[in-house]
């Protein structure tokens, strides 16, 4: 019987370089293969879902970051209105609720007014970036729901291992449901004080 | 007596193979899918091209703008974006008719020619044929150049005068005038074509022309090429309100655009394994004093590397961080990933097989070691049937071609023919555009900024996607329908059995359906004007 021999990889190190290449295609070519949409979905009926649930809660905390950063843009531009109020000199008789700009001409006002500008810009971004976000959000779980809703309704002689599976993540996308409803409660309020000060600085 | 492997080689050349299978994909089917908003932009300025001779954004009825007017000047000639797509478009419609095909048609053609000269580039100036029929292959099996060379925009033609470019500057253009003339042009009508891609793409050129073939380049012919290419373009400079785009170019964004540029170049050009290699290798070079490559082709490979390095970087103060701003790069990709190919297949024949394999037909090396990484970028709102995830991309596309799809605007098309009545306006908060082209209606809102409103309009369309302008404040359009909807006794809902998609048929990989969601997002929603006129018989 003829004798396999393996090559002998230690007296010739290119031989590894070669292994090495043929392994790592070999290994994108598998999951590659594994990662396709329909092969997962026979293998792992769920996964779909799952990912989908792992990406929106990747948002979601891109969307703290982003309400956290819209608070913080919206200090920096109440400290500016304190400041350009600082600059004003008000006449008694008039109301301060609402103060005039700086007069033309002065350095200091010019120079508030001017960051005030770019800070109002930044803080507008900050607002569309959550906006943004948790309107994508919103409709892909309303989908997602209706998508598991009909599958649950419609599918009554499904396997007794799926329907769990997709009740735990109907589950899932109605808690994440309520916690976007709370994202967008304070996206509103955050949004109600940035156009409170932008009225101000409008009829100054 | 010749070979009967050689006698078929002569009758059916790989190289015509390669370009009928690239004909088939660029020119099948170029109509299934209306046009999206930028081609209608397009199309909408061609079509007034031969009203008026000139791209003018007003025809009488509708207003074609995405910037909120900027884009035109008092009598309504277009300013904002260079007029030699709009030209072309125009005189394919004049040939072809005012079709979605005939618009898109020339630049399919281009997109064949750009597969051709890929082929061309590397057999004349190297004489590897195998290296030659793998880049043209790559290039015609390349499904995001394949989508952005069938839309009615610049993206082929872009790509095509930089491959006449990187034609003419192999030919002997120090002393011959034809090569001479061919890069001037090709140059000059690249800035006519978009000034982004002539100015990323020639500074990136004649930078690395200067670092690795410093040797061959005269002075004077290079102060030629600069004159010569300056007073192609002068009259542009004039005609067009570059200046007004200048002011938008921020330093603030550099570092995120050139994270998002070399995030779409790892995921759809070229994959980061490829280019941790190359960077490897030369790296060892330099690092061992080595100097330069010397052999011509990897040379080459160096050249179109530094060009797209230098071209990313270039990019990068601009605002607008796009894909489609790296879309002309797709054919100097492909002949460095042909080149990796030929390579492996020398090394270890196994390995550049499977190597060729997946370049050719899978997205898997793109995006899987990015995954690993966690660098890949995929959109939350993604669908498994994109490139964003690992597919058989060809499939994919094929899936397309063979299918009607269900096209957002295509649905609003047939919607509005349908139901409006002649005269009616309809008020939109995007994708106004299309409906201009194909309908025979009224339409605002969209990105237009001011909306004069006199009487209210009869159709309103409420996309699920929110825009905002510029100034991060609501678009005018999506202020006034929300305003116009609080009014339950104005409007009433009507839901369209269709999926009220983000653009339609947009050929950005992060955007682009080839098939109908896994799970639909929201229909389309439209609110017709209740009045009795409209509901009585």
């Amino acid at each position: 019987m003829k004798k396999f021999h393996l090559p002998d990889i230690t007296r010739n190190p290119s031989l590894w370089g070669r292994w090495l290449l043929a392994a790592g295609l070999l290994l994108v070519s598998v999951q590659g293969l594994l990662q396709l949409y329909e092969v997962r979905h026979y293998l792992f009926p769920c996964a779909y879902h799952e990912l989908k649930l792992k990406l929106i809660n990747e948002e979601y905390s891109r969307i703290e970051t982003g309400l956290q950063s819209l608070k913080a843009e919206l200090d920096k531009l109440q400290v500016l209105r304190d400041q350009q109020e600082r600059l004003e000199l008000l006449p008694t008789s008039r109301s301060s609720s609402c103060l005039a700009s700086p007069p033309s001409g002065d350095g200091a006002g010019l120079h508030v007014e001017a960051t005030w500008q770019s800070q109002l810009h930044a803080t507008k971004k900050a607002q569309v970036y959550v906006a943004q976000k948790m309107n994508y959000i919103r409709v892909m779980l309303e989908s997602m729901d209706r998508s598991l809703q009909s599958k649950l309704a419609g599918n009554k002689s499904a396997s007794s291992t799926t329907k769990p599976e997709v009740e735990k993540i109907l589950q899932q996308v109605q808690k994440d449901r309520t916690l976007l409803q709370r994202y967008h409660d304070d996206l509103n309020n955050l949004s109600e004080q940035l156009i409170k000060l932008e009225k101000c600085d409008k009829s100054s | 007596m010749t070979e009967p492997s050689n006698r078929i080689y002569h009758l059916f050349p790989p190289i015509l193979i390669i370009l009928a299978v690239g004909a088939f994909l660029l020119l099948f089917g170029l109509d299934n899918r209306p046009f999206w908003q930028d081609e209608a932009e397009t199309a909408g300025l061609a079509k007034n091209v031969l009203k008026y001779g000139v791209p003018r954004a007003y025809d009488g009825v509708n207003i074609i703008s995405q910037e909120a007017g900027k884009e035109y000047n008092h009598d309504f000639i277009w300013r904002w974006s260079p007029w030699l797509q709009i030209y072309v478009v125009a005189a394919a419609f004049r040939l072809g008719g005012l079709t979605t095909y005939a618009a898109r048609f020339p630049f399919a053609v281009l997109g064949l020619a750009c597969i051709f000269l890929v082929y061309r580039l590397v057999q004349h100036n190297f004489g590897n044929r195998p290296w030659a029929l793998m880049a043209a292959a790559l290039l015609a099996c390349c499904v995001p150049f394949l989508l952005f060379s069938r839309q009615c925009r610049y993206y082929s033609l872009g790509a095509f005068l930089i491959l006449a470019s990187l034609y003419a500057f192999r030919e002997d253009w120090q002393t011959k005038r034809g090569p001479a003339l061919l890069l001037y042009f090709s140059l000059g009508l690249l800035f006519y074509s978009n000034y982004l891609l002539f100015l990323s793409y020639t500074g990136a050129f004649l930078l690395a022309a200067g670092l690795l073939y410093y040797s061959e380049i005269s002075l004077a012919r290079n102060l030629k090429l600069i004159i010569v290419t300056g007073i192609i373009i002068l009259p542009g400079l004039f005609l067009f309100s570059i200046q007004q785009q200048v002011a938008m170019i921020s330093l603030e964004g550099i570092s995120k655009n050139l994270g998002n540029y070399f995030g779409d170049f790892f995921q759809f050009l070229i994959p980061l394994p490829v280019a941790l290699y190359l960077g490897w290798r030369w790296g060892r070079l330099l690092w061992r004093r080595a100097g330069l490559p010397l052999e011509s082709e990897e040379r080459y490979i160096l050249f179109l590397s530094l060009i797209i390095l230098g071209n990313i970087l270039l990019l990068s103060p601009i605002p607008q961080c796009e894909h489609r701003y790296l879309v002309h790069l797709y054919p100097l990709c492909a002949i460095i990933l042909g080149w990796i190919i030929i390579k492996t297949w020398r090394y270890q024949k196994f390995s550049g097989a499977l190597l060729g394999l997946l370049l050719l037909f899978t997205n898997w090396l793109w995006v899987l070691p990015l995954d690993w990484l966690g660098l890949l970028y995929r959109p939350v709102h993604n669908d498994p049937h994109m490139l964003t995830y690992p597919n058989l991309p060809l499939k994919l596309y094929l899936s397309e071609l063979s299918s009607p799809y269900p096209d957002v605007n295509q649905n609003l098309i047939r919607f509005f023919k349908t139901h409006a009545h002649p005269g009616d306006t309809i008020l939109t908060t995007y994708g106004d555009l299309p409906l201009q082209f194909y309908t025979s209606f009224k339409v605002v809102g969209g990105l237009q900024g001011h909306i004069p409103l006199s009487p209210p309009p009869d159709w309103l369309v409420l996309r699920w996607y929110t825009r905002w302008n510029r100034h991060y404040d609501l678009n005018e359009s999506e202020k006034l329908i929300r305003q116009l909807i609080s009014d339950p006794t104005k409007y009433q809902r009507v839901v369209v059995a269709a999926e009220d998609e983000i653009y339609g048929n947009r050929a950005d990989p992060y955007f682009h359906h080839f098939v109908p969601r896994t799970e639909p997002l929201s229909p389309i929603v439209v609110y017709e004007k209740i009045s009795p006129a409209r509901h009585n018989p």
